[in-house]
């Protein structure tokens, strides 16, 4: 601030204290009581304290009539003091959430969700009691079911998964409608089998064969070990459809 | 004459007589305080600020100095926000001898204590002290307020006030001395 250095310092302005000071400033000392140096301070103050009244109450009945429509409101008009970024933010989150809450089942009930929703909503809505489309028209709507038709079932093959494939889907699956079963369900495929058993011989020097004839004589007849041999009757395992791994449905 | 504590509840039913008696006790004092800083904008902001103390009025719970100082920093909220949006909007500071002086030839004293008023003695406060210092001083005259209050308005601590007033009303007594408005 300009102009302060150059004040006359050295003026009879005594120390005052901090009861003094709240004084003053309370308006409660007159400049005829003031300490010395301080009566036109204790002026100053007590004019800066006698409030105009009259001068700013003509807006009086203006006023406390915009301040009852406020409170009645309980909400800021247009651009005031009130109107903060963040009650504009959580009036639009609470207008999406109500929304939400209403359109989603809204959609539902129209059946005009995507299917993965549709089912969704649909089995959250049917808990509460409210059936909407998407939950009665699906046969087997849990794994528990489909285990069942799984298991019970009396089809085989083909037609077994077909059907399992069908009530999972809901019926949309087509599993099985196309194409048919080769060689009575087991499909089968030539796979050569010379010339392996022939070179395990070789390379174990006869005892691979010796090995499997020993498990031929423990085992009663019953044991496949060395495949009977599949370098002398490889016709036989084809034409069967068992004993050789690609022969399996 | 209802108390403060019936008038606070009658007012937050927005009973207008209740809020006509908030409104003498607290606006004319925002005027004056807002003037110190802007006085073209102080019955605007002034304005502003007793309706966000109606709006807020449902939450305040105290007694009338403590509805005082709830008041008053609603009030400096809103004269920040103006600050903020206007860079620079407060008048420059008229020179204490220009006021003193404004009385024309004659005794000064005589002169000055005639045009003693709260707007000039308010202008003579603002002119003569630093911001701070001048705030603090019309807190407390204006307001009411102690320094307690003031502090918590302003942000401040409790001895940082404390020296502030101190030094303002030091201050107002060299400039007052210098200018013979002191015997």
């Amino acid at each position: 601030m300009s102009g302060w250095d150059d004040l006359p310092y050295e003026m009879p302005i005594g120390t005052i204290d901090e009861d003094t000071t709240d004084r003053l400033l309370a308006g409660r000392i007159h400049p005829d009581d003031a300490p010395p140096g301080y009566a036109g301070v204790a002026r100053i103050l007590q004019a800066a304290g006698s409030l105009p009244r009259s001068e700013h109450l003509s807006r009086e009945a203006e006023l406390v009539a915009a301040a009852r429509e406020v409170m009645s409101l309980r909400s800021p008009p247009g651009g005031g003091a009130g109107g903060s970024p963040t009650r504009h933010r959580r009036a639009l989150a609470g207008l999406i959430v109500t929304g939400a809450l209403l359109g989603i089942p809204g959609l539902a009930a129209a059946n005009a969700l995507p299917d993965p929703a549709q089912h969704a909503v649909s089995r959250v809505l049917h808990k509460v009691g409210i059936s909407v489309p998407g939950n009665e028209d699906h046969p087997a709507s849990t794994g528990q079911e489909i285990s069942n038709i799984a298991t019970t079932t009396s089809s085989i093959g083909v037609a077994k998964g077909a059907e399992i494939s069908t009530a999972a889907s809901g019926g949309k699956s087509q599993a099985g409608q196309h194409g048919h079963q080769r060689n009575g369900g087991a499909r089968s495929s030539h796979t050569p089998s010379v010339g392996g058993t022939g070179r395990a011989d070789a390379a174990s020097n006869g005892k691979s064969a010796r090995g499997t004839a020993k498990a031929n004589v423990k085992s009663g007849g019953r044991s496949s070990a060395g495949s009977g041999n599949a370098a002398t009757v490889p016709t036989a395992a084809i034409e069967h459809g068992g004993g050789h791994p690609a022969a399996h449905p | 004459m209802a108390g403060f504590e019936e008038t606070l509840v009658a007012a937050r039913e927005g009973e207008a007589e209740a809020l006509a008696r908030l409104f003498r006790l607290i606006y004319p004092r925002f005027v004056c305080y807002v003037g110190a800083v802007t006085p073209t904008d102080a019955e605007d902001v002034a304005a502003d600020a007793w309706l966000d103390v109606a709006r807020g009025l449902h939450r305040f719970e105290g007694d009338e100095q403590a509805f005082r100082a709830w008041a008053f920093t609603i009030a400096r909220r809103r004269l920040l926000d103006l600050q903020r949006s206007r860079a620079r909007r407060r008048t420059d500071p008229v020179e204490p001898e220009d006021l003193v002086g404004a009385g024309g030839a004659g005794d000064v004293e005589e002169e000055a204590l005639a045009r003693l008023g709260t707007g000039w003695a308010i202008r003579l406060i603002t002119s003569s002290l630093s911001s701070d210092q001048a705030e603090v001083v019309i807190l407390r005259v204006i307001g009411e307020l102690g320094v307690d209050e003031v502090a918590a308005i302003m942000g401040k601590r409790r001895g940082t006030v404390r020296v502030l007033q101190h030094r303002a009303l030091r201050r107002l007594a060299m400039v007052l001395e210098g200018q013979g408005v002191t015997r």
